[in-house]
């Protein structure tokens, strides 16, 4: 996420002045759990719900990129701040007034793929260097719904598999989404580089693109 | 005219006169009166005063020259020659005297009638010759008749025309050839001429003559007898009048083609290829002869051009598809062989877009090898049995390359080529079936068989072994079964051993084989070492001479041992050797580690049985287990469980080797084919066998299932271990490649088959043990991390 910190910072220089620092401190209060510095699964649920957010809506999951989070569904009170200093939002009015502009980021490619990376890192469990396979399965649909023409598939490839996702195989399914024709047809197995997960996904959805294509014939 | 000029004429016949002669001229008697010189005596000029008395001679020539009658030539021609002339076309003879006629032309010639008598002549030539041609038109006679009537004609015409010559043959050397009249032909040629102008332009009779030669030659070919000399004697009519090309070869060449296109088509649907190929061969040799014999060598290059078009060319595709893998199965390298002379005959002229046709066959012989061969590899039921099948194939296909393909290199590549697909079409079981092939041999040894054909057998095992792709899996396996040979003393010759070592090596290189040959240096190296260890005085002293102990040192990582780790209790009697071997090794290699291999130890154990001695050849767990007997008759399973420490499998392996197998010392109660652990077991004392030394076999363990899929595991292990280390080493050295040129890197240095996902597996997989990493503009591209 080296490449995203500067453009954070950037885009929400003009509103940073007018922020109550004071009154962002009191927001995370409200919602921290009592023993600690953080707010945990309970307190984060109540924020969603104060925020009218869907917890299993892809913003959460932008709000939480925005926070600059490194567990999964904690935020610390540094980043709680630090992120609301950066949207310039010091209530849950301002918050949720600034959240339809957060999806809206989403639009920038670059911005995606930090945005799809964090999703990563923040979805792993800590110890593990990959996205264990159940985990994929949900995140995949939310974060690539409508940017992947094969999602449907891809999530039905995904049932027989075992094997967690590796980030190198995570990284490049968002440049095959992008890139790659919806029949297939530019993707080179032989000499590509591509994961072989990949490669087996393409073996696997070549014919049933060719049976679905056939069917839209007739 | 001087005499020599005179002696060098060809003929005998003088020259006429041309000039007059100025001043004398003195010739000799054979001149002809009308050309003589006048001499005449001129007594009206006395020469000089001076000398009166002497007379002169002088010589003049006439003021006129004598005249020959006008009409000298119309009269000769009208009188003698024109009559003398149809008397020889009608074959009469010639009423005149030949020199009387042959006076006449000379005269004729030399009083310049000579452009006047060849008009006449040829006319009278061309009206016989017009006369004859027409008397051919007629008549509806069949094919010989009209054949030989045409023959006669042409030859009663020549011999007419050369008794013309003959009369008229001085005309024929002065005016003619002398160059009297260039437009003029020579006599001969101007015979031949009229005679095809003739003759062409009846086209009837012209046509008629080459449909019917065309006809007696079909027939000549189907088979009747016929009169050769009338084709010959015509064809050189043709030859001769200059007209052979355009009115017969062309018109021959083209009765031949379809001659042979309907013959062919007929043949090869009705018949099977190899009498078809005979047929063929047959019909190009009679042809080729044919040809020879009545064309002439101009038209045999383009006859037997068109035959081998027609009977091969045409029907390469179909003699290959219709008869070729059913000859190649039966073996009919005859047949065979004919197809492969008979189809080179096709190269010359097969179509450009189409494969040469020995190409075609060898994409035939690919096929039907593969087929063959995948058969065989394929067949799971007959696997003890595909290493010879193999060798019985491949000896059956360079007998067939050499004999029926001349021994073609491209026919030996092809067979080579279609042996590797299949070899390999099954993963890893023929490597695995050669090396336990060439275990079988190196076992049994010469049972029969001379070292020479030892060798040999050898030799073509490792032919099969060069098409394996895995060669490391033929290694492992080969490496397993002689680690056996060699420590239970099976091998049949160490000479045929190493020989088959320096094979390989030959073969695959020396790092191939190091390994195992370090398995010889060890074997070699202990058996100083017990040497050595029975003339040990301290170790001497400790033990006596009641049991000899026999040590393999094997370095572990040579061998493919098991790495379990057993606490087998030995006998007490066996411990002390164990210990006095330990410490005396460890005098001499001090700070290395003993680990002992119990599961492949062997015994020779005396035994005492109520009937008698006997001397038994036990495995280690056997003789572990029989020693317990020493001290009591019946033992509980349990017990000997406890005893021993064998692990559980082997336990009962062992022990149903000694109380079930064909050799029983001991007995299970209660009675049954398995060991249960509530067993029991007792001292057979009613024991006999016939003979004093026996060997209990151990109940080999299954070895196909588990050992065979943990030997190919251990392979593949090593295999990713391989292309692990190959990445990085090509990467440290690069830093920064391109997937393709790594990939590429990659395929020049492993040595076994790989598929590309394999090694992208490898590659992701140093991606995610952060060795390698991606490029992050371009994921093709991969950076080496240090």
């Amino acid at each position: 996420m080296r490449r995203n910190s500067n453009r954070l910072s950037r885009s929400q220089d003009g509103s940073r002045n007018h922020v109550n620092l004071t009154a962002i401190d009191d927001l995370f209060n409200r919602f921290k759990e009592a023993a600690e510095e953080k707010i945990e699964a309970e307190g984060m649920q109540a924020l969603f719900e104060a925020l009218d957010v869907d917890p299993l809506d892809i913003t959460s999951l932008v709000f939480a990129w925005k926070l600059r989070a490194k567990t999964p569904f904690e935020f610390s009170r540094s980043e709680f701040v630090d992120g609301c200093v950066n949207l310039g939002a010091d209530s849950l009015e301002k918050l949720k007034a600034v959240l339809p502009s957060l999806k809206e980021s989403l639009n920038n490619d670059d911005d995606f793929r930090s945005f799809y990376m964090f999703a990563f890192d923040y979805n792993k469990p800590i110890e593990q260097r990959s996205l264990p396979i159940e985990v994929a399965r949900q995140l995949f649909p939310l974060i690539l719904g409508g940017r992947f023409a094969h999602i449907d598939l891809w999530i039905e490839f995904l049932e027989g598999k075992k094997h967690a996702i590796s980030r190198d195989t995570y990284s490049l399914l968002l440049d095959f989404a992008r890139n790659i024709d919806y029949d297939l047809k530019n993707f080179d197995e032989e000499n590509g580089a591509w994961p072989v997960l990949l490669d087996e996904f393409v073996d696997f959805a070549k014919p049933r693109i060719a049976q679905d294509k056939d069917r839209m014939d007739e | 005219m001087t005499s020599p000029r005179r002696l060098a004429q060809s003929d005998s016949l003088p020259k006429p006169q041309a000039k007059r002669p100025r001043t004398l001229s003195i010739h000799s008697a054979t001149l002809p009166p009308s050309a003589r010189s006048h001499v005449a005596m001129d007594r009206r000029t006395p020469r000089s005063a001076t000398a009166p008395t002497a007379r002169r001679l002088v010589i003049r020539p006439y003021k006129e020259p004598p005249k020959a009658p006008d009409d000298l030539f119309r009269t000769a021609w009208d009188t003698q020659l024109h009559p003398a002339v149809l008397a020889v076309y009608k074959s009469a003879p010639v009423p005149f005297s030949l020199e009387e006629l042959y006076g006449k032309v000379k005269d004729a010639c030399l009083h310049k009638h000579a452009p006047e008598l060849y008009t006449e002549l040829r006319a009278a030539c061309d009206r016989q010759v017009a006369r004859q041609i027409a008397q051919l038109c007629g008549g509806t006679v069949e094919v010989d008749a009209f054949l030989r009537a045409v023959d006669t004609v042409w030859r009663r015409y020549c011999t007419h025309m050369l008794r013309i010559r003959a009369i008229f043959l001085h005309l024929d050397r002065t005016y003619i050839i002398q160059g009297g009249n260039p437009d003029a032909k020579s006599f001969w040629d101007m015979g031949l001429h009229i005679f095809r102008v003739h003759f062409s332009s009846a086209h009837a009779v012209q046509d008629r003559t080459v449909k019917s030669l065309l006809e007696i030659i079909d027939r000549d070919r189907d088979g009747e007898s016929v009169d050769t000399s009338v084709l010959k004697s015509l064809l050189s009519m043709f030859t001769a009048i200059g007209t052979y090309e355009k009115a017969f070869e062309n018109p021959f060449l083209a009765s031949t083609d379809q001659y042979y296109r309907k013959e062919s088509e007929k043949l090869i649907s009705e018949s099977d290829i190899p009498t078809y190929l005979i047929h063929a061969e047959r019909r190009m040799r009679e042809e080729s002869n044919r040809a020879i014999s009545n064309f002439g060598a101009r038209t045999c290059a383009p006859l037997i051009m068109t035959i081998e078009k027609r009977l091969v060319t045409d029907h390469v595709e179909l003699i290959l598809n219709k008869g070729f893998s059913a000859m190649c199965d039966e073996g009919r390298n005859d047949d065979i062989k004919r197809c492969y002379d008979v189809l080179s005959r096709a190269n010359a002229h097969m179509p450009k877009d189409s494969l040469d046709a020995h190409e075609m066959m060898k994409a035939r012989v690919i096929a039907y090898v593969k087929g063959v061969g995948r058969f065989i590899v394929m067949d799971r039921e007959k696997d003890s049995q595909m290493v010879q099948s193999l060798l019985d194939l491949k000896s059956r296909l360079d007998e067939l390359v050499q004999y029926s393909f001349n021994g073609s290199d491209t026919f030996h590549n092809a067979v080579n080529l279609a042996f590797e697909f299949f070899v390999n079409a099954r993963e890893n079981k023929p490597a695995e079936l050669i090396a336990k092939f060439v275990d079988g041999i190196l076992r049994t040894g010469n049972r029969g068989f001379s070292e020479e054909e030892l060798e040999t057998t050898l030799d073509k095992a490792l032919t099969l072994f060069r098409f394996i792709d895995g060669k490391d899996i033929f290694e492992e396996f080969y490496k397993k079964d002689l680690a056996k040979r060699l420590l239970y003393d099976k091998s049949a010759s160490l000479d045929l051993e190493k020989s088959m070592i320096s094979k390989l090596k030959a073969e695959c290189g020396a790092q191939f084989t190091s390994k195992l040959e370090a398995m010889f240096r060890d074997v070699d190296a202990s058996k100083d070492l017990m040497q050595s260890f029975k003339t040990h005085a301290a170790s001497r002293k400790r033990l006596g001479d009641s049991v000899e102990l026999n040590v393999f040192v094997l370095e572990a990582a040579r061998w493919p041992l098991s790495s379990q780790v057993t606490n087998v209790k030995l006998p007490q009697s066996l411990i002390g050797y164990q210990q006095t071997f330990k410490s005396f090794y460890l005098t001499k290699h001090s700070g290395r580690k003993l680990s002992w291999q119990h599961v492949d130890g062997s015994c020779v154990v005396s035994a005492h049985f109520p009937k008698g001695r006997k001397i038994l050849n036990l495995s280690l767990y056997q003789t572990i287990i029989t020693v317990l007997f020493n001290d009591s008759d019946e033992i509980s399973y349990q017990d000997i469980e406890q005893a021993t420490g064998i692990p559980k499998q082997d336990l009962k392996r062992t022990l149903l080797s000694l109380a079930c197998g064909r050799v029983r010392i001991l007995q299970k109660r209660p009675k049954g084919r398995a060991v249960d652990s509530s067993d029991c077991f007792v001292f057979n004392k009613m024991f006999e066998h016939r003979s004093t030394r026996i060997k209990i076999n151990a109940i080999q363990m299954k070895e196909t299932v588990e050992q065979n899929a943990a030997t190919t595991e251990r392979v593949f292990q090593e295999r990713n271990c391989q292309i692990d280390a190959a990445l990085v080493r090509i990467m440290k050295t690069r830093r920064t490649l391109h997937h393709t040129a790594l990939i590429g890197e990659i395929y020049s240095q492993l040595r076994f088959p790989h598929k590309p996902a394999d090694i992208k597996k490898r590659v992701e997989s140093l991606i995610e043990r952060e060795y390698l990493e991606r490029d992050e503009k371009n994921a093709q591209t991969y950076h080496y991390l240090a």
